[in-house]
């Protein structure tokens, strides 16, 4: 899967509609961003890519960069 | 990966006893959270009621109801009764175990082989093997099973990762009968995910102190103390449609079963979100899976006997139904069964 791929899949799964949103989103400017949220991106992570998370890392991620580099092995450009 | 393909066993009725006392998730957790966050735990989960069992209301409390009008039901004689799993994590003492008193309080006989099986959500598919198994090798002819908790007593309220934990307790009888269908059990465990569900202290790893009742806040704004259910709803989320759905796929190509010749898939009733997943990836249509979490929680291993009862009643009036149960959680622990429910079985819920 190619990064900008992955970043629609995760702005899919977080339902979030801003026009702008990249890898410099800030996530705490996503309202949908909680554990709600987290699962959501979780589930998308494991089934599109096979890697299993945990809420820790990322509850620790601040922007959409930070979630692409936790996945990063798994995507192409 | 335990298999068993089981002969001569049948279940004759089952009954579910839930607490008289009905909640809704909004006025529990209103009081501790804005509106808002228990609409999306209402809307991600699936739920809106769950069914607290009273105070001194315990396990085996329900149990006894559920089993005496059970036994009235199918006319069973008491006296032939020789054996009885309780399959339970909410047992009314550490010891003695809950399944002898039940022999004594249900009337049944000392040649009764009274056994307690520490398991939760996956636990109806382990306490069904476990009587087939015992029906199958001739020890045993009439068993009851009892599957179910009153897990709400070690929730916080507090905590909205186990806002659907609800209580009820199912009986379910099975007996010998020559030339039944053959029954086909799949088990598994993974005792590394232990600490993604569980109550630390109280036990002997951890005895009670008094640091076990101070009330520690997460990074979500759950409090919980070290005595009330701790689960990692990520964590075991992602083992449900990882590792259970992968098995379940196996189970299903394993023993050929056609999802055209299946007329019920019954899950345990965790999530409603989860269920349609683990139903998406086995390629099994959403109208072979009947969901009721809306309207009971989570009810442990009482959740599976309670989805007949509720949704599979009136069917049972008119055919026999071949149906694939897959029962996940605490442990971790998971197992799946295909067998046939008989028409005419006895079914009930009771308010107690």
């Amino acid at each position: 899967m190619l990064v900008h791929e992955f970043i629609n899949k995760l702005q899919e799964s977080l339902m979030d509609d801003h026009k702008n949103f990249g890898p410099y989103t800030k996530l705490e400017e996503v309202e949908s961003w909680d554990s709600v949220g987290r699962l959501a991106v979780a589930v998308m992570i494991k089934t599109e890519l096979g890697i299993e998370l945990t809420a820790a890392k990322l509850r620790n991620c601040t922007s959409v960069a930070d979630i692409v580099d936790l996945v990063k092995e798994k995507l192409e450009g | 990966m335990a298999i068993a393909r089981l002969k001569n066993s049948k279940i004759a009725g089952i009954c579910c006893a839930l607490p008289d006392h009905r909640l809704s998730i909004y006025d529990i957790g209103t009081q501790y959270f804005e509106r808002s966050d228990i609409e999306k735990v209402v809307k991600s989960v699936g739920l809106e009621y769950i069914y607290k069992a009273k105070p001194n209301q315990t396990t085996s409390d329900l149990a006894l109801d559920a089993c005496n009008n059970l036994i009235d039901g199918i006319g069973w004689d008491r006296n032939v009764i020789d054996g009885l799993i309780l399959v339970t994590q909410t047992p009314d003492y550490i010891l003695p175990s809950t399944a002898n008193i039940l022999q004594d309080k249900l009337k049944l006989p000392k040649g009764c082989v009274p056994l307690q099986v520490d398991l939760g959500c996956s636990g109806y598919v382990y306490g069904l093997w476990l009587a087939s198994e015992l029906i199958s090798n001739n020890t045993c002819r009439k068993v009851i099973v009892i599957a179910g908790d009153t897990m709400s007593k070690t929730t916080s309220n507090k905590d909205k990762s186990v806002m659907m934990i609800s209580d009820c307790v199912s009986a379910t009888a099975v007996e010998h009968v020559e030339g039944c269908d053959e029954s086909i059990y799949s088990l598994y465990s993974d005792g590394s995910g232990a600490e993604n569900l569980i109550i630390k202290d109280g036990g002997f790893r951890n005895p009670v102190s008094e640091n076990s009742y101070v009330l520690i806040e997460d990074e979500d704004g759950n409090c919980r103390t070290n005595m009330n259910l701790f689960m990692d709803g990520m964590a075991i989320f992602l083992f449900a449609i990882g590792e259970v759905s992968e098995t379940l796929n196996k189970f299903i190509s394993d023993f050929n079963i056609n999802i055209d010749d299946v007329d019920g898939i019954l899950f345990h009733q965790a999530n409603r979100y989860l269920i349609s997943m683990l139903a998406k990836n086995a390629n099994i249509p959403l109208n072979k899976v009947p969901i009721n979490i809306e309207k009971f929680g989570n009810t442990s291993g009482a959740s599976i006997p309670l989805l007949i009862c509720d949704t599979l009643r009136n069917d049972l009036k008119k055919k026999d139904l071949n149906v694939v149960m897959a029962g996940f959680g605490v442990g971790l622990s998971w197992g799946f069964a295909k067998l046939l429910l008989h028409r005419g079985i006895y079914t009930d819920i009771i308010f107690v």
